[in-house]
């Protein structure tokens, strides 16, 4: 199973602006396996609409490169041919693009000719008006019907872009995932932690944290979660106003605060070291 | 300036205020301690005056609550306490008998106002209401 994920990056500042997934059978597949992230696609003449938002799903870092330690992940950059590289592209490639989609054109015009003239012939069949003495008369019909067809013939715009299909997107896979392990530093481990105890993790920004972690599908639980940053575990101190402040929010919203510290720094791209981190959660106790 | 009250203080402070305040049971601070960043560590236990979460189940035969096991810190908005996850795991391992899942953190800030907040090694589902 694998899921193409696009990057987008700042080329300028060399910073990986997003997490991507435009295909709907991926998303469905990521829900699967517990990934949910964010829809924020908006209709183009709604720029302002927060519901009901559609693809792309953006993800988070963390949940990408969990994807990527799975081996589910394919990167693929999104904006690596926005750049004069593209101009040079359509330049070369004018006169084969255009014979391209004149092509595609006059083949999609074919196909609705014969649908729609089928789709006539079948009506005037069912209604008994293509018997044989009026035979003329329909052909005549016919004749005028086929001005009517060609103009009701849409031109399909294709969901995929010819230009950027001819660019090279490969992606340094390795430099991607190396600066989202910067980016997450100790998260991370959080991250994976949390998801082999089987906890689907989502933004946790609205009640304070890092993330929330609910028990199974967002769509089924409440989250129970609201976990912080990553600290470390011998060095960090524990910051007891926020410990208070997420504890007693979480009273409310019926949330334990949890810290996890993260015992030591081993090699980020291996794989599979083993659990690191220790958690605590932390609730009001119900007095004072 | 901030007041930072002496470890027997804050241990006689809280233990008046579970004694007193919220009308808890046989508090004792107990002798055992860990050393840490200078200072001794010493938990108190107690026995709350009425059952603190709904998930508790009694324990002990005479139907008793279970005893707490309380830790008392320095509420330290420039985090001069310096409690790690490191510590908690300490106290855990040393102070507490095997059988404990919560500590109950008694925050006392510089205006002997003291919070009460559990603290449950590793991840634990919210109580029911």
């Amino acid at each position: 199973m694998s899921v193409t994920i696009h990057i987008l990056l700042n080329k300028a500042a060399d910073e990986i602006v997003s997490q991507l997934v435009f295909d709907v059978e991926d998303i469905k597949k990521l829900r699967k396996l517990g990934i949910c992230g964010i829809l924020m696609g908006t209709l183009p003449p709604a720029s302002q609409q927060n519901v009901f938002l559609s693809v792309p799903l953006r993800l988070m870092m963390e949940e990408t490169l969990w994807l990527y330690e799975k081996g589910y992940a394919k990167l693929v950059l999104l904006n690596s041919p926005i750049d004069a590289n593209l101009a040079s592209k359509v330049h070369e490639n004018s006169v084969k693009l255009s014979n391209i989609s004149v092509e595609a054109n006059q083949k999609s015009f074919e196909s609705q000719r014969q649908y729609k003239t089928e789709q006539h012939r079948r009506k005037l069949e069912a209604l008994g008006l293509l018997t044989a003495e009026n035979n003329d008369k329909t052909a005549k019909d016919i004749q005028n019907n086929q001005k009517l067809i060609e103009s009701s013939l849409f031109v399909e715009i294709p969901n995929s872009s010819r230009i950027l299909s001819l660019l090279d997107k490969s992606t340094d896979e390795k430099d991607v995932i190396s600066k989202l392990y910067s980016n997450c530093g100790q998260n991370y481990h959080i991250f994976r932690d949390l998801k082999n105890q089987n906890y689907v993790l989502a933004p946790g920004a609205r009640f304070g944290g890092r993330f929330i972690a609910y028990p199974g599908d967002p769509l089924r639980f409440h989250s129970h979660l609201t976990v912080q940053n990553a600290i470390d575990y011998y060095n960090d101190p524990i910051d007891l106003l926020s410990l208070i402040g997420g504890s007693r929010l979480g009273t409310t919203v019926k949330k334990l605060w949890v810290i996890g510290g993260i015992k030591s720094e081993k090699d980020e791209t291996q794989v599979d070291n083993s659990s690191t981190s220790s958690f605590y959660s932390v609730e009001w106790a119900g007095f004072g | 300036m901030e007041v930072l009250h002496k470890r027997h203080e804050l241990e006689e402070l809280v233990k008046n205020n579970l004694l007193h305040f919220q009308l808890w049971s046989n508090v004792q601070v107990q002798n055992e301690y860990i050393p840490w960043k200078g200072m001794e560590l010493r938990l108190l236990t107690g026995k709350p005056s009425q059952k603190l979460s709904n998930d508790d189940e009694n324990l002990g035969t005479d139907g008793t609550l279970m005893t707490e096991y309380i830790l008392p810190i320095n509420m330290s908005q420039y985090k001069t306490e310096f409690i790690t996850i490191q510590c908690l795991d300490m106290i855990f391992e040393k102070l507490c008998p095997e059988y404990v899942k919560r500590l109950v953190l008694a925050i006392v800030s510089d205006d002997g106002t003291t919070v009460f907040y559990f603290a449950y090694k590793g991840i634990h589902k919210p109580k029911r209401n």
